[in-house]
């Protein structure tokens, strides 16, 4: 099921690991079925709508993939794949950012002491 | 605020559907849910999937543009990992070969069947000889 959604080719370029390609696709599933997901999202909750029709959009959302849903993602290290302790700024993990921020390739990022 | 002929609040009324009407937002004098909110949402796919770097031009990509025009390179990080590898072997540290057998692929729990009781009689535990093994494919 998951394996139908996963490109066939690697278009990621970067530190990689399966959790990061698993999350990677989860992000471009969601991306292609956002606006199905908002138009039911919108019928369940008009409630000028018959109450039947909204019924049935509920069940198609619920019905839905996992992968389409937007809790499945999760924001991991680019650098490291870390899934815990991840700088959102950044993108990376707070061991990966103290190791990139002290040989100074984060612009604007410096060690202060006071 | 009088307008002769009107009520006060029908004047309220038709001041909002004018004003709904001049700003384009939804007239609703009753308040109903209309999931107007969900629409007005914008979409964040785009955005949280330029999560991750993508896949650029590699140095393989390169050399194979290269070749085109009959010039000539190396990678050099490719090339320090193979000669590792060399050194590693050489010192007997390599990588494992991968087992076979005669049936094709060694699988760790051969082993234990060998010591299974015959007459158990669940089908995946049944004991079979590895000389009687089917042959050929892996």
């Amino acid at each position: 099921m998951a394996a139908a959604f996963r490109a066939k080719k690697l278009d990621l370029g970067g530190f990689i690991n399966v959790k990061i390609i698993r999350d990677h696709t989860k992000r471009k599933v969601f991306e292609q079925f956002e606006p199905q997901r908002q138009a039911l999202r919108y019928i369940i909750r008009n409630t000028s709508l018959p109450q039947r029709m909204r019924t049935q959009a509920q069940l198609q959302l619920s019905q839905m993939s996992c992968y389409t849903r937007p809790t499945q993602i999760k924001n991991r290290c680019t650098m490291g794949g870390v899934g815990k302790g991840v700088l959102r700024a950044f993108r990376m993990g707070r061991f990966q950012f103290r190791m990139n921020a002290l040989e100074g390739n984060l612009p604007g990022v410096k060690k202060a002491s006071w | 605020m009088n307008v002769p002929g009107i009520s006060a609040n029908t004047v309220i009324f038709l001041l909002q559907q004018l004003q709904c009407s001049i700003f384009s937002t939804t007239f609703n004098p009753n308040r109903q849910r209309l999931g107007n909110k969900v629409l007005r949402q914008r979409l964040k796919g785009p955005a949280l999937a330029a999560y991750y770097p993508r896949r650029s031009a590699t140095v393989e990509d390169v050399l194979a543009e290269f070749k085109k025009f009959d010039l000539d390179g190396f990678n050099e990080d490719e090339e320090i990992r193979l000669e590792s590898i060399q050194i590693a072997k050489l010192r007997g540290k390599g990588a494992p070969k991968k087992k076979r057998t005669a049936s094709g692929t060694y699988y760790a729990y051969d082993d234990i069947r060998l010591y299974l009781v015959p007459h158990v009689t669940h089908k995946s535990l049944t004991f079979i000889p590895p000389d009687t093994r089917k042959k050929g494919k892996r």
